[in-house]
């Protein structure tokens, strides 16, 4: 009887650990939720926007007046 | 500094070491615009080039320099002499040829030899040129060096002497007409700037300029473009722009009867001025230099 007792205590003791754990622990995400996720640095939708490519016009000249 | 400058277009300077790679540059269309000694420029339209002058990047801005030990103190004391010039096809030729046809002499009476600019105060130190005719700084050179005396500056032999323009590609003018707007705006904008109506904030603004286009653009000392842009002021002139119809008729004559362009053009064959801006309303350059984001950039 006094073992019954026993091991019920030690599976008490186990399972409020457990839940200790469960409860207390870092949050997590699912992983879409974080690539979705805009950042500080990017905007909503720039990665859609193709970057501006300057057009370069060449003026000639000669170190000369 | 442009619009198109900070924003959209880079108007990137190419810079050269002689008029005929340029040239060649710009038929190849390696160059969307230049600047150009004006006859050249006359010349190439002469031979079917498809390009225009649309505007002037200075005015005066040369000089005839003779060794500082020289006994000539007139132009007509040149005969018989050797003087360099920068090209067959520049306004400083037809000058020469103009002073000899002015003073009664003999058109061969003066030895004119082309050489490139950068090596005239080399080959008058080496007295192997009495003189040279040329644009600066290649004149001071020779002064700030000890070995050169500047004989007579262009405002004493052809005052408003004009030099270089700015050519552009036809296909340039007529595809892209607001680019070249927007240079030339830039460029006239500059030249008010350099030529502040305030006597010392023009030296300010040249002392200025000649930093940035000394190390930046032109690699030469900014104590040499200081002693050009100031001493003396009228030494180069950033005004009247505009290609003058008068004076480029002159030009065209002198170069006709003196065989360098084969035949003769009227001013709207080979020059577009529509795209000069009004002064007036042109707003004024308040930010040089510019913003580092856009260094590199500019049109003069």
């Amino acid at each position: 009887m006094k073992l019954k007792f026993l091991l019920g205590a030690v599976a008490l003791v186990a399972a409020l650990f457990a839940a200790h754990r469960y409860l207390n622990g870092e949050p997590s995400f699912r992983g879409a939720f974080e690539v979705t996720t805009p950042t500080a640095s990017t905007t909503p939708g720039a990665a859609a926007t193709p970057v501006e490519k300057r057009e370069r016009f060449r003026v000639g000249f000669l170190p000369v007046t | 500094m442009t619009q198109h400058a900070q924003g959209g277009t880079h108007f990137q300077p190419e810079r050269f070491g002689d008029f005929p790679t340029m040239k060649e540059a710009l038929i190849a269309r390696k160059l969307d615009a230049t600047f150009m000694i004006v006859p050249l420029a006359m010349k190439l339209v002469a031979d079917g080039v498809p390009v225009k002058i649309v505007y002037l990047g200075h005015r005066d801005g040369s000089a005839l320099t003779v060794a500082i030990d020289s006994p000539v103190k007139d132009f007509t004391e040149l005969a018989g002499k050797r003087v360099a010039i920068p090209s067959r096809y520049s306004n400083q030729h037809l000058l020469m040829r103009r002073m000899m046809k002015l003073r009664g002499m003999d058109q061969g009476s003066i030895e004119l030899v082309e050489m490139p600019p950068p090596e005239m105060p080399g080959a008058l130190a080496a007295k192997a040129i009495e003189g040279y005719i040329v644009g600066e700084p290649h004149n001071a050179k020779a002064e700030l060096g000890g070995y050169g005396r500047v004989l007579y500056f262009m405002k004493d032999l052809w005052p408003q002497f004009i030099s270089c323009g700015l050519v552009v590609r036809q296909e340039v003018i007529n595809e892209r007409p607001e680019l070249v707007q927007e240079l030339v705006r830039g460029i006239a904008a500059s030249g008010l700037w350099l030529d502040d109506d305030d006597e010392a904030l023009a030296i300010e603004h040249r002392r200025r300029a000649s930093e940035v286009v000394g190390k930046v653009f032109y690699n030469q000392d900014p104590k040499l473009l200081e002693h050009v842009l100031t001493k003396p002021l009228e030494r180069v002139s950033y005004s009247n722009l505009v290609p003058p119809k008068a004076t480029f008729d002159e030009i065209m004559d002198l170069a006709v009867e003196m065989n360098v362009i084969g035949r003769r053009m009227a001013f709207e064959e080979y020059c577009d001025t529509r795209f000069a801006p009004d002064l007036g309303v042109l707003p004024r350059v308040t930010n040089f230099p510019p913003p580092p984001a856009a260094s590199g950039t500019g049109a003069k």
